[in-house]
């Protein structure tokens, strides 16, 4: 007899109140909204993505975000920006902001890729999101910080560890973390 | 009188039945029979785990009994409510019970039942010892004694599985496959659900002890004979997408296919008909969406479900929507299309839809004030003094 979760599906709240909780049941997976990956046949999956596949089918699924869809000018990267850039729950105006600013970033490249040379236009970058992306790595962190647990009573140490800066999140790094490669 | 003295008699059997085991046991039936002979029974045996409280407080001639009475009520009660007795389902025996007995009482455990005796007498243990008084099994005077035979029994597998394992590093190095049995689809036996299976009841540091030595086994290279016993103690999840329900299409006078659907989100609600015409326009309250919805966003979400199955042109949309602000009217929207579209779809294509999250009511609402704070979660300015 397969086991029943009817009681998961209802709107949660956790008997002890944490200060992140959402109304969500932690059983509750995260969606993925890209259609290209359900396209995918069977023998193009490596095995990681055939046991995610069999999770999904038994776990249930929060719903998409409002900012969220399956068109191709989606960009987690992007609606993130937005949402940083929101004051007072505008979205309309900070993502009307981001808009003209990406638009203004064409109509520039795309001045000086006339004015360009013949040599020299293949090296300018009209797609405003490519810029976006790049400027937004040039302006990643290389060297995170990760607090070390000893024993003792001496504060912690705060050593600086070389950490690849595509891992680094946006926050601070706190806790223990493997001694990664290090990346200069 | 009779029944009181029997009831005394009976109870001064209860306080001494447990010690002496069988000796009174039929006087001690007697009274139970004299006391039970309903065809409702009360909540009192509704308790939690009754069946590990003890040895057998109902012996096997009374539980038949119970049970041949409760076919015969259930045949008399088929013929009050002048129904067939053959084919009478304990639907049907739950839906005549609250007819004829109606009740206003607010816990449910508390009205009237007739259930079959399996559901209401819990399954019980036999009594452990013999005649001469000597238990039978070896672990009896644990206390526990089917949860250590279990765990007993599972630490000799681990065992064997390492000689074996040794043995075969000994013959030369075996390349690490993945795991050999797969996890994915079933979840381990939560402690009530053990606790039913053993038949006794075992405290949570001796189920995560179970559970520790059977993730023990199952990290071991050879346990694939031993699949049969771990999957005993493992239930199979059902598959989410079964869930669904999904309605059968409709036409039309002109055969044209539609389907209608309603959504929420937050206070808005919506109704909407989506029809297979090929034109692509969607009506929202009567007006047009593009002046419905001016922002892009909302848009975007109305659009969704028809550019994730790449059916853009294809359906003409009438909704109806009220309540709430303009994103929760689209969030609402988008919910009722997918959950229309479900009819036109295959069923690879509606698990797709619910992975996506499209066919999840999104539950966010929003959380109320507490008091001694500014807001749900803003405190009020702290000042030093």
């Amino acid at each position: 007899m397969a086991a029943s979760i009817t009681g998961l599906l209802k709107p949660w709240t956790p008997r002890l109140f944490l200060v992140r909780w959402s109304r969500y049941n932690p059983y509750y997976l995260e969606p993925e909204p890209r259609k290209e990956l359900y396209n995918m046949p069977e023998t193009e999956l490596t095995t990681e993505q055939k046991e995610e596949r069999e999770l999904k089918a038994v776990r249930p699924i929060k719903a998409t975000t409002n900012s969220t869809t399956s068109s191709v000018f989606n960009d987690p990267v992007l609606s993130k920006f937005v949402n940083m850039m929101m004051r007072d729950g505008e979205k309309i105006l900070a993502r009307g902001i981001l808009t003209q600013t990406l638009e203004s970033l064409k109509r520039k490249q795309v001045e000086k890729y006339h004015k360009a040379p013949q040599g020299k236009k293949a090296e300018i970058e009209c797609n405003p999101y490519a810029i976006f992306h790049q400027a937004l790595e040039n302006c990643m962190p290389v060297i995170g910080l990760a607090s070390i647990q000893k024993g003792g009573a001496r504060p912690p140490d705060r050593q600086p560890k070389a950490i690849p800066s595509h891992e680094v999140d946006d926050h601070r790094v706190s806790g223990q973390q493997e001694q990664t490669h290090p990346h200069v | 009188m009779a029944a009181s003295t029997g009831r005394t008699v009976g109870s001064i059997l209860l306080k001494c039945g447990t010690r002496c085991g069988s000796l009174n046991k039929t006087s001690y039936n007697f009274t139970r029979q004299v006391l039970s002979r309903q065809l409702c029974v009360s909540s009192a045996l509704h308790r939690k785990n009754l069946a590990a409280a003890g040895p057998e407080k109902f012996s096997e001639e009374f539980i038949k009994k119970q049970v041949e009475e409760y076919n015969i009520g259930k045949r008399h009660l088929a013929n009050i409510m002048g129904e067939d007795p053959e084919t009478f389902t304990q639907q049907d025996i739950d839906r005549s019970i609250a007819y004829l007995f109606p009740s206003g009482l607010f816990d449910k455990r508390a009205r009237p039942l007739m259930k079959h005796p399996d559901e209401i007498f819990p399954k019980q243990q036999a009594v452990q010892w013999g005649a001469d008084g000597r238990p039978f099994h070896f672990l009896f005077y644990t206390g526990k004694q089917s949860y250590y035979s279990l765990m007993h029994d599972t630490v000799a597998k681990v065992l064997a599985a390492e000689k074996q394992q040794v043995l075969l590093l000994s013959e030369g190095p075996v390349p690490q496959d993945t795991k050999p049995i797969s996890l994915v689809g079933s979840r381990w036996l939560l402690k009530e659900e053990l606790e039913e299976l053993l038949v006794e009841t075992i405290s949570d540091h001796d189920y995560a002890r179970f559970i520790q030595l059977m993730e023990r086994l199952l990290s071991l290279p050879n346990c694939l004979s031993e699949k049969d016993f771990v999957q005993r103690y493992r239930k199979q999840l059902e598959i989410q997408s079964s869930k669904q329900q999904v309605a059968p299409l409709q036409y039309d006078e002109n055969g044209v296919a539609y389907s209608t659907a309603d959504g929420r989100r937050k206070t808005a609600t919506c109704t909407v008909l989506l029809r297979d015409c090929g034109s692509g326009s969607i009506s929202i309250n009567g007006r047009d969406y593009l002046h419905y919805f001016p922002v892009l966003q909302d848009r975007e979400q109305l659009m969704f479900p028809f550019h994730f199955l790449d059916m853009l042109g294809r359906f003409d949309g009438q909704c109806t929507v009220g309540g709430g602000g303009r994103s929760s009217q689209a969030g609402a929207l988008r919910l009722a299309i997918s959950r229309a579209m479900l009819s036109f779809l295959s069923e690879g294509q509606v698990e797709s839809m619910r992975q996506a999250g499209l066919l999840t009511p999104d539950p966010r609402v929003k959380e109320r004030k507490k008091p001694g704070q500014e807001g749900a979660r803003r405190k009020f300015t702290w000042k030093k003094r």
